[in-house]
């Protein structure tokens, strides 16, 4: 009945990027993929990142990691759940008292988690019952954010050599944009010290530290059972939460009151296999999609790309640019074939992908592998004018084998759960589900526009993806595209590049050229 | 978002940040009267103005401006280029630097003609003039940050790429 409520409210409210007048549309029935609230049963982590506004204080982005117990039947546990937020500077924990949630047969759903001061409301899109996406939907107050959720199978952080991402606002007051990548090797389980050969690579604000040893840091469980605990890295203090035995997500809880930020991220242990040296590259492609900040106003900036890797050199390599609503594509047309990839050889799955537009123009990405199909990475790159040469963003992102090509329209999956997160006005988060197949609308998408009021669910929605005449690999410069058609109330269109990693997951980037918007997130293929 | 739900540990912090913007305020009436003047007027007392302006941000110097809005720009191609504002205050009128106009958007905070404004910041030096640099500006019970107590302009948020689930 709130969700009814809410769309009659909001009906007739202006939204103020790209959207048309749209009629009102009933939304079909959700197709049956086969989830129920049985397919949430146990303990999820969850972690998120977004704005929040505050009338005295302004926005500030803020983030939550934490854990809810579902109990497969709609109702959340009022004990063992718990979170913690970082929000204005300052961090907080809170139990979780209680909730509910809904999941229907698409996956997608509801889920309202209660801690000692309130509810908040999150639109969900099951994956599988192992896990999802989610956006905050909090009423009342002008707050969004991007997360997801994974059943947790394990509350010890093992040991292992970790690939690590987090990113965000740097806590030295300075409300610098930051961005840091790189390997941790906790030493025992439960409980220790990163071992000396943890590096990181840290863009701060457009400042490179380069390969950095991680001098000092520690871990330690907090005894709850809950997969909690708190870690130093580098001199930065983190809360932690134990997914299983390969992943650990971790917030920054540093004390930030004059410029408010946070710092979201998480780690995942190497697999066997991993990459060591170049030579393990033979005709591999990847992709990538990373979101950030640019370094000269602080804008924000997205880029896409693919590449093919044989031992140290680099071929049929496109990348996009969104900088702040101007789109362009590297090459132009077609695609470059001159670069280089290298593997620090160490252990710790480091390496760099390198290629040159121009004599202007260097594009430079640090990753850290996790496995031969996964890793992070970190954008680098410089411009040079003038004989001065200055970093062009702090960005990072996923990096993702290209498996299974060619792609066309018979190898999609049946259904996808999709996240999208950007900034149009101000930030905006999606969550939804959809069937490529099927014909229009193929799905229903909820999403949160930044303000009171601006919450939407129950969307229809359209998504189609078309292949380019590469295979869907974009290796001879052919994008795949993604358009998302939303009507309703609110309606718009966004148009996405798609960049294939496999049939179950791609990879997608805004393009609209001119607009306000920049956006970038991620289909992935639903297994009830 | 309600205060009382990110900031329990933090609020006393802001508590005694306004105490002492407002301490800020009254010893620095006098400094800033001379400085304001020296902006308000083109001509010689330029010179003043660089003189007794920063090159760099102090929140120790902080003062706080009252007036009414003369005028809002939101992309303003007078150096330092971004939003100004414009506004009556007892010492003739000053412009202010804000910085991002898509700040305020974002922040849903709006400036024009006629409102009763208060703008905490300080007078910085620009090249061979001066420009009140705004920080945290006040419009009724809305209140925006504009900059950082190093002075450093707040950004609009970025993309955060999701990272997917396991």
């Amino acid at each position: 009945m709130n969700r009814l409520l809410l769309i009659l409210v909001v009906a007739g409210v202006a939204w103020t990027t790209s959207c048309s007048g749209g009629s009102s549309v009933n939304p079909p029935p959700p197709p049956a993929t086969g989830f129920s609230n049985a397919s949430l049963k146990g303990s999820y982590v969850f972690s998120m990142t977004g704005t929040t506004l505050d009338n005295t204080f302004g926005t500030s982005s803020f983030s939550r990691v934490g854990v809810f117990i579902a109990d497969g039947g709609g109702g959340i546990l009022a004990t063992g759940g718990v979170q913690d937020v970082q929000m204005f500077g300052g961090h907080n924990n809170f139990n979780i008292t209680g909730g509910s949630y809904v999941v229907n047969s698409d996956g997608r759903g509801t889920l309202n988690l209660t801690d000692s001061i309130g509810t908040v409301q999150y639109s969900i899109a099951l994956i599988s019952s192992t896990g999802g996406y989610l956006v905050d939907m909090i009423t009342g107050e002008t707050e969004t954010a991007s997360g997801s959720f994974s059943l947790q199978s394990a509350t010890a952080m093992a040991t292992g050599t970790y690939a690590f991402d987090f990113s965000g606002i740097v806590p030295d007051n300075s409300g610098d944009s930051v961005s840091i990548v790189g390997d941790l090797i906790p030493t025992a389980v439960g409980s220790g010290t990163f071992a000396t050969n943890s590096f990181w690579d840290v863009n701060d604000a457009g400042v490179l530290s380069g390969k950095t040893p991680i001098s000092g840091g520690s871990y330690a469980s907090d005894g709850s059972g809950t997969g909690r605990g708190i870690a130093n890295i580098g001199g930065l203090d983190f809360v932690y939460y134990v997914i299983d035995s390969q992943h650990v997500e971790f917030m920054g809880i540093d004390a930030d009151a004059s410029a408010p930020g946070t710092i979201l991220g998480a780690a995942t242990a190497q697999l066997a296999g991993t990459p060591n040296d170049v030579s393990a590259f033979n005709s591999s492609s990847f992709v990538f999609v990373i979101g950030g900040s640019n370094v000269s106003d602080g804008g924000p900036h997205t880029r896409a790309a693919r590449l093919t890797a044989t031992g140290g050199a680099l071929s049929a390599i496109l990348l996009d640019d969104n900088n702040e609503g101007s789109v362009t594509s590297v090459p132009a047309t077609g695609v470059l074939n001159t670069g280089t990839v290298t593997l620090d050889g160490d252990g710790s799955g480091r390496g760099t992908f390198t290629f040159t537009q121009n004599a202007s123009n260097t594009f430079t990405f640090i990753f850290y592998l996790s496995s031969a199909t996964t890793g992070v990475i970190q954008d680098v790159s410089s411009v040079t004018s003038g004989g001065l040469t200055t970093t062009i963003e702090i960005a990072d992102g996923t990096l993702l084998a290209q498996t299974g090509a060619p792609f066309s329209s018979s190898s999609l999956a049946t259904n996808y759960a999709f996240n999208w997160s950007g900034v149009s006005t101000s930030q905006e988060d999606f969550v939804g589900q959809f069937a490529p197949a099927t014909a229009s609308p193929n799905g229903q998408v909820d999403f949160n526009e930044f303000g009171q009021g601006t919450q939407f669910v129950n969307n229809p929605f359209n998504g189609v993806i078309t292949f380019g005449a590469d295979g869907g690999t974009g290796s001879m410069g052919n994008h795949n595209t993604f358009v998302a058609g939303i009507s309703g109330t609110p309606s718009t269109t966004i148009n996405y590049w798609a960049y294939v990693a496999n049939p179950s997951t791609i990879l997608v980037m805004g393009t609209q050229n001119g607009g306000k918007r920049l956006i970038a997130g991620v289909l992935t293929a639903q297994t009830p | 978002m309600t205060l009382s739900r990110g900031i329990l540990q933090g609020s006393l912090e802001r508590g005694e940040g306004v105490t002492k913007l407002k301490i800020r305020f009254f010893l620095g009436s006098a400094v800033l009267a001379g400085a304001l003047l020296s902006i308000s007027f083109a001509g010689a007392q330029q010179q003043s103005a660089v003189a007794q302006a920063n090159t760099t941000y102090d929140a120790s110097r902080e003062t706080t401006l009252a007036g009414k809005v003369l005028s809002y720009t939101a992309e303003s191609i007078v150096a330092p280029i971004g939003a100004h504002v414009s506004i009556q205050t007892a010492y003739g009128p000053v412009d202010v630097h804000i910085g991002s106009a898509k700040l305020l958007e974002q922040n849903h905070f709006t400036l024009a003609a006629g409102d009763s404004v208060r703008i905490t910041g300080e007078v910085m030096s620009f090249g061979q003039s001066s420009i009140f640099a705004a920080r945290i500006i006040e419009n009724g019970t809305q209140s925006v940050t504009v900059r950082n107590s190093k002075g450093r302009m707040l950004q609009m948020p970025a993309v955060h790429v999701a990272g997917g689930v396991r």
